[in-house]
């Protein structure tokens, strides 16, 4: 067990009501971390949470917190600490209260309680209500109790469950922000699962994509972002254009600057026609993939550009103006519709919609999906 | 219109009550004639020894009862939450089934229970029906409370640390003791007034204040019994409100 790891998942599984809710999952988060569990409702990231924090046990596979083998051992006996949704903060308790309540159950002595009680507060810039009971807080103030209450325990892992879910779109961007702050500031690993793809990619070191009970991807943000391993990531993850088609060509040129063995392939794809793209997997002429093509990666223009390699012709159907950027909608001759994301700037006028437009990009702003 | 029927509604409610307690303070002894004000038969009760005996009897019934009853009727409640048993609905109707089931069947079935068992019959017998009586309501009260209490609030006291027992006793228990204390005033005052299983059960020695009334009423209606009366019926108003003052403070505590 390397001393890098704070949680270490082996093979870990879960049934519920006879349906696999978590299955052959394999996690290291490392100490200091800011780790995001990111999936669709029902994929069995908040099971694999609570069965970290010690309320489910896993029916299969071990899971390790600080080297420590955690089978068999209960909630109250874990080094970790967690942010419930909604907050779970105790109505009938004052916030000090609350925050001292995992002190008060250790049993610490009274004057390093307070201070660590009066610590906790200032650190979530809530010195001043500690007197207050959590029905008069906001719920941006209830969150800052409930991390408080977690932290100030000092937990080898910080356990945050869709913390953001109860909060309005504003406050939950000062929020993130302030999360962000703070885990720096405190250095404790973070386990933070949100169905927010948003969220993960501002907040988090790395991100582990979830789909029916399954790790699908693990990986830095941008990884997980431009290097998506499955139509499903890519689809979760932003906005994508997915298009089917099959290899017809394959390995006609290394790129030698690219990571990894890249290679360029040439597809056929439906609706669009040849379109070339690298490949950092070996794969067969015949094959079928899914092409993914982010929307803000597609040039448009009224003519050619000469070193944009792919190029296909499109009418746009639809513009829609989102201030800093404007999202089109473009039909092919083909029929098959594609999104496009360009910036806006009051110097380059929008495309009408109407108009006709070349929509071209590099072999390198595309990704080959097998599966 | 339909304020009048409303007033007519609570006078034809409450109008019995009225009566009594009027009479309650009515000088003259006989009949339905208003003789002037008087506490004279106040007085009178205060210095009869078999209202005195009966009158303790039922307030010692009526502790020990409902302080059974809740203890019984919480942990019942408690169980069928933290256990998640298939079928939850099954096991509300089966705490409901005896606050419906006529009182008269029950008290029969007491009689007939303790006369098999060779049971004495006395404050034992009486102890067991009331608290029989009374653990259904409790666990009615209870667990509707329970319901609505976040169960994540528990969790979140078995994850800063504490024990299974001390987030009982340090959340659930705070939390629940509106409830509680609410369920084991209303059992008291139904304990109290109960008159058809407190009848069936109780022995030579044990009479408590409805029997004691009844058993004044076959002779004459004395002014005595209405004092009496209003006597048991300020007791009971005074622990159903405090019962239901006590549920609906900190209600705000429920996510």
């Amino acid at each position: 067990m390397s001393e890098q790891a704070t949680v270490r998942m082996e093979g870990v599984g879960k049934l519920f009501h006879g349906v696999q809710a978590v299955e052959g999952v394999d996690l290291e988060i490392r100490r200091g971390e800011f780790f995001a569990l990111l999936g669709p409702s029902g994929c069995g990231k908040t099971t694999l949470l609570r069965m970290v924090a010690g309320f489910e046990m896993p029916d299969r596979g071990s899971i390790r917190i600080g080297g420590r083998d955690m089978t068999g051992v209960p909630a109250n006996e874990r080094p970790v600490n967690m942010v419930f949704q909604q907050y779970a903060l105790f109505p009938h308790l004052s916030v000090a209260e609350n925050v001292a309540f995992g002190l008060r159950v250790r049993r610490t002595p009274e004057p390093e309680l307070r201070e660590r009680v009066a610590e906790a507060l200032a650190s979530v810039q809530l010195a001043g209500l500690a007197g207050r009971m959590p029905a008069q807080l906001s719920g941006g103030q209830q969150q800052r109790v409930a991390l408080a209450r977690a932290l100030v325990n000092r937990p080898e892992l910080l356990l945050l469950d869709e913390p953001m879910a109860a909060l309005d779109e504003k406050l939950r961007e000062d929020m993130r922000q302030e999360l962000k702050t703070l885990q720096h500031r405190v250095g404790i690993s973070f386990l933070y699962v949100t169905h927010d793809q948003q969220e993960a990619l501002e907040l988090a070191d790395r991100i582990a994509v979830m789909e029916r009970g399954k790790v699908v991807q693990v990986g830095a943000p941008q990884e997980i972002y431009e290097v998506p391993q499955t139509a499903f990531v890519a689809d979760f993850v932003g906005v994508s254009n997915l298009i089917p088609g099959k290899v017809v060509e394959r390995e006609r040129l290394l790129v030698e600057s690219a990571p990894g063995a890249s290679r360029r392939v040439v597809l056929a794809l439906d609706g669009f026609g040849r379109v070339e793209a690298v490949s950092r997997s070996a794969m067969e002429t015949g094959a079928r993939v899914t092409l993914c093509l982010r929307p803000e990666r597609i040039h448009l223009a009224a003519s050619p550009v000469e070193d944009l390699v792919n190029r296909v012709l499109g009418m746009v159907e639809r513009a829609l103006f989102l201030g800093s950027e404007i999202h089109y909608h473009i039909r092919l001759k083909s029929g098959t519709l594609v999104r496009v994301h360009d910036s806006y700037s009051p110097l380059q006028p929008a495309r009408r919609e109407g108009e006709s437009v070349y929509l071209q990009w590099r072999a390198e702003d595309s990704t080959v999906l097998t599966r | 219109m339909l304020a009048a029927a409303g007033w007519a509604t609570l006078l034809f409610l409450y109008m019995p009550i009225l009566v009594v307690l009027v009479f309650s303070f009515n000088a003259s002894q006989y009949g339905a004639r208003w003789g002037g004000f008087t506490w004279e038969w106040y007085a009178r009760l205060a210095h009869n020894q078999n209202i005195l005996r009966a009158a303790w009897n039922s307030l010692l019934i009526g502790v020990v009862s409902s302080a059974l009853a809740t203890v019984l009727g919480t942990m019942a409640a408690l169980a069928v939450e933290r256990f998640r048993w298939a079928r939850p609905e099954l096991w509300e109707g089966f705490f409901f089934i005896p606050i419906v089931v006529p009182e008269l069947m029950m008290a029969i079935g007491f009689l007939l229970l303790f006369g098999v068992f060779g049971f004495p019959f006395g404050l034992g017998t009486l102890l067991l029906g009331h608290t029989t009586l009374n653990l259904p309501i409790v666990w009615l009260i209870v667990r509707a409370r329970l319901k609505k209490l976040d169960p994540r609030l528990e969790e979140a006291a078995l994850d800063l640390g504490a024990t299974p027992w001390t987030a009982f006793w340090r959340v659930t228990f705070p939390l629940l003791s509106p409830a509680i204390v609410g369920g084991a005033l209303t059992a008291f005052a139904i304990s109290i007034d109960d008159f058809v299983i407190s009848f069936f059960v109780a022995g030579p020695n044990s009479t408590t204040l409805p029997i004691q009334i009844y058993s004044m009423l076959k002779f004459s209606i004395s002014p005595e019994v209405n004092a009496l009366s209003a006597v048991l019926f300020v007791a009971s108003m005074v622990l159903v409100g405090a019962a239901h003052f006590l549920q609906d403070r900190k209600e705000g505590y429920v996510h």
